[in-house]
């Protein structure tokens, strides 16, 4: 049974931390040890909910890959996300407000989980970090 | 004796998380544990020797030193510290490896306990 790392980002979009978070969920994601494997789910909260915004222009305007880009790939790598409910209420931020990764070809989106049903997955998980 | 794997991303010197990462690790391998470190992100600033010594300040030089001849196993993320310029032969070691993300969560599945200090 794959052992589950939970991913909690608490910090804004254009900061590296955010990046940083999903970047180790990706890799939990490609770490093979025997039979042993990992599953991984991230969890933006606090103003770190900003991140999960779709229509980012952040390679248009400083041509480089932003956090819009590298969720998507996370998605894509089987990872699930999820946004903080209360906090996307705190910034008017709607559900289909959220990054969703069509775009690539994968039927996965960030997901909008309450709080209560962020500690729940958390309480569920083998390893907690937090960004 | 178990295996304590300790992430951290904070950069040194603008906290003090790294001071306690250190006393940590230093406490862990006088209790006889194995200690490894991973440093992502600005942590991997630790890494670069020539760090001068100021009186009454912190040297995480001298202290990563003294932790990598007591055994401590401290790891980079290669991507890390090669985006920030730092090239290997400007490690503090030469016993301080580099490593992609997979390194840290292999060592996950084999530690006892692990720590990550995020910001």
């Amino acid at each position: 049974m794959a052992k589950k790392v939970f991913i909690l980002i608490k910090t804004n979009v254009k900061e590296e931390t955010p990046l940083l978070g999903v970047d180790h969920a990706m890799g939990a994601m490609a770490t093979l040890v025997g039979d042993e494997e990992f599953e991984a789910v991230v969890a933006f909260v606090g103003k770190g909910v900003l991140n999960c915004k779709k229509g980012q222009k952040f390679l248009e305007i400083y041509n480089a890959e932003g956090i819009e880009d590298v969720i998507k790939m996370a998605l894509g790598s089987d990872v699930k996300i999820y946004a903080c409910k209360e906090d996307m209420e705190k910034y008017k931020i709607k559900e289909e407000d959220l990054i969703d990764a069509k775009d690539i070809g994968v039927d996965a989106k960030v997901e909008a989980k309450s709080w209560k049903e962020i500690m729940d997955e958390m309480k569920k998980s083998d390893y907690i970090f937090f960004f | 004796m178990g295996t304590l794997l300790i992430g951290i991303i904070t950069r040194p010197y603008g906290s003090t998380n790294w001071k306690f990462v250190i006393n940590l690790a230093k406490e862990a391998i006088k209790k006889g544990h194995k200690v490894k470190i991973w440093c992502s992100g600005d942590a991997t600033y630790i890494l670069k020797k020539n760090q001068k010594e100021f009186a009454r300040k912190f040297n995480y030089e001298k202290d990563l030193k003294e932790l990598i001849d007591r055994g401590v196993e401290i790891v980079g993320c290669e991507s890390c510290h090669q985006m920030r310029g730092i090239s290997e032969d400007e490690f503090i070691d030469k016993r301080i490896g580099s490593k992609p993300i997979t390194w840290f969560f292999e060592n996950v599945l084999n530690a006892d306990k692990v720590i990550f200090i995020g910001e």
